[in-house]
């Protein structure tokens, strides 16, 4: 089972809160892909979603060259990982009742760090989670995104798997079988959607 | 079973597909009776939505029978005759509970998709291109149910199909125009496009009160319709000053709320029309055409609200901030949230006050789904919506 610390435990550690704001992955050079579709002139939208999913650590990079406000120090280091979090429209008793964890996150065991704490304003349990050793960046963090052994992409599937089971009972299943072929204009859809859930902005 | 598939930009047809099964708990399986076209299928057609796949099923403004439920559904059962929300949504989410039920966190299986373009991800909805889920459309004989208890109503006994499918989509997205665009009694409310969704946003306007509703579009038969069953004001946008007009009829004011129901592939009169055709195709230019928000902004009185409802999927080119923001009006859209009013929409069909059978100017079994298209997106035939019939009898069971 994944260690966890409650708020009361340790409080949030105020650098890691700046890290969580300002220095999101997934891919886009701002707020929005749209930005993204602005700067890079020869990007259709289609590309663009290739763009922020498959080739999402290209993207991360001319971020990090873009972005005048990066935070210097210990978590500046591409390798060490920022948390991730979603926010769970239940009370932290119903999300890690007796500090259990749920199971798609507890199955990640000692490869996360996690927190669960009280969200801003009573809004339920904020659940956040982070890998504990260093990540890939750079080149490693391209190839790892594609192939899907990027250990964030673990960390972003158990959180949102996570949510749904305490907040719905389940995780919902993609639509299958499927009906649809692949084809060469929409394979870089394919490649987004066989990361789904592993992928994004969280 | 068969089932009318997106193929290409500009290509549908009728296609064998595999069964729907459950495949969570709390899922239910429906057999399709009828699953109407919308506006928004003709921006995944056209391509303006690039996220679909050839193969993918269609449609999501729909009714049925449920004919199977998952061991956890409790509220439906098989026989049930259901009304189903184009949007999915898990009824549990803070989305959910706060009644923004489009916004659900849970039902979208493909967030990476739009948290990477718009920072998060709205819920799933029924064919509308995996950046939306990639669920199967209702333009078949059967489709998967997520969360059904929560996505299903069921329809009360003295609503026809006819009337009941438009709960699905059209009628509460034109609800949620006025209610959350804030129409007061007294209000002059204008509507920008007379298809079904401008078409409910008008009606939906009067029952809130408001005193005038003016409605514009190019297209006589779609005014007549305006005219004829909701009872608004029309105006042809291509034969006067929208602007001067909308002025005029709100005591030199202008309209308190403005709701836009055309969305990324608006018209334009005059030549820029074509300059912004090109500019949307090299989809970086711009990928959404903004004519009718600009105008909206433009015409909007001091302190009003613009509302879209017409879809938008990235950028537009020229939004008047100066005007949005010095006229200090209120911007707001959404996809529509429909399980926060279908019960009630139902009620309002039932007794009358809401008629939406006209809307369905072409009943058709689902094998002619590509006729029904094309006469749809080419307004052909007075076509208003082209409504599908998967067990192949002719219009009303006949
Ligand atoms: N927000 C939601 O949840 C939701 C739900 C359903 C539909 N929609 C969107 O609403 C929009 C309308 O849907 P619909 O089914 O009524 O489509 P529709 O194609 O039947 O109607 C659109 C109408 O807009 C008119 N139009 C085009 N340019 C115009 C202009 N410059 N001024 C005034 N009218 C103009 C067209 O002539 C047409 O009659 C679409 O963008 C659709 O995607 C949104
Ligand atoms: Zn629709
Ligand atoms: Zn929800």
């Amino acid at each position: 089972m994944g260690r966890m610390s409650t708020a009361e435990q340790r409080p949030w550690p105020v650098e890691v809160q700046l890290v969580v704001t300002q220095r999101s992955h997934g891919g886009t050079s701002s707020r929005t892909g749209a930005a993204a579709l602005a700067m890079e002139g020869d990007m259709s939208v289609r590309n663009l979603i290739l763009g922020a999913l498959a080739a999402g650590g290209g993207a991360v990079i001319a971020r990090r060259k873009l972005d005048p406000r990066r935070i210097h120090g210990r978590h500046d280091d591409p390798t060490v990982d920022r948390w991730h979090v979603v926010f769970v429209n239940r009370p932290q008793d119903a999300v890690a009742p007796d500090g259990q964890l749920p199971a798609p996150l507890a199955e990640l065991g000692d490869a996360v760090e996690v927190q669960v704490r009280r969200a801003a304003g009573d809004r339920g349990t904020a659940l956040a989670a982070r890998v504990r050793t260093p990540v890939p960046a750079g080149l490693s963090e391209a190839t790892t995104r594609i192939l899907g052994t990027d250990p964030r992409q673990a960390v972003r599937t158990a959180l949102r798997h996570s949510k749904q089971l305490v907040e719905t009972g389940e995780v919902l299943s993609p639509d299958k079988p499927g009906s649809t072929r692949l084809t060469l204009t929409n394979l870089p859809l394919e490649l987004a959607t066989r990361h789904a859930r592993a992928e994004g902005r969280l | 079973m068969k089932a009318l598939c997106w193929e290409g930009v500009n290509e549908v047809s009728v296609e064998q597909v595999p069964d729907p099964q459950i495949l969570n708990k709390q899922d239910a399986i429906l057999k399709v009776t009828l699953s109407s076209v919308c506006g928004s299928d003709l921006h995944q057609i056209s391509g303006y939505i690039p996220a679909m796949k050839a193969g993918d099923v269609l449609g999501h403004e729909f009714m049925g029978e449920i004919v199977e439920v998952g061991p956890e559904v409790r509220k439906h059962k098989p026989g049930d005759r259901v009304v189903v929300c184009s949007f999915i949504a898990c009824g549990r989410c803070w989305y959910c509970e706060h009644e923004l039920y489009s916004c659900c966190d849970n039902s979208n299986t493909n967030p990476a998709i739009t948290e990477s373009m718009w920072g998060q991800a709205p819920g799933g909805i029924f064919g509308y291109s995996h950046a939306m889920g990639g669920f199967k459309g209702s333009h078949s004989e059967y489709v998967r149910i997520p969360f059904v208890d929560h996505t299903a109503f069921t329809v009360p006994d003295g609503v026809d199909d006819q009337s009941a499918v438009f709960a699905s989509d059209s009628a509460p997205t034109g609800w949620m125009g006025a209610h959350l665009g804030g129409v007061q009694p007294g209000d002059v409310v204008a509507v920008w496009g007379c298809g079904a969704v401008g078409q409910m946003a008008a009606r939906s306007a009067m029952i809130l009160g408001a005193e005038r509703v003016i409605a514009m579009d190019r297209f006589d038969y779609r005014l007549d319709m305006m005219q004829r069953h909701v009872g608004a004001e029309v105006v042809n946008y291509e034969k006067v000053d929208v602007d001067a007009v909308l002025r005029e009829r709100s005591d030199g004011r202008g309209p308190d709320v403005c709701i836009e129901a055309v969305g990324l592939e608006c018209h334009s009169p005059g030549p820029q029309y074509r300059l912004e055709q090109l500019k949307q195709q090299t989809r970086v230019l711009q990928t959404d055409r903004g004519h009718t928000l600009r105008e909206a902004i433009l015409a909007c009185r001091k302190g009003g609200t613009v509302f879209v409802l017409g879809v938008f999927a990235g950028l537009v080119d020229h939004v008047p901030m100066g005007a949005l923001m010095n006229k200090g009006l209120t911007l707001r859209g959404a996809q529509q949230h429909g399980e926060r009013y279908i019960p009630m929409l139902l009620d309002r069909i039932a007794s009358g006050e809401l008629k939406t059978a006209h809307l369905a100017t072409h009943p058709m079994p689902l094998e002619q789904g590509p006729r029904g298209y094309d006469l749809f997106k080419n307004k052909k035939e007075n076509c208003l919506r082209a409504v599908f019939r998967p067990d192949g009898l002719s219009p009303n069971g006949g």
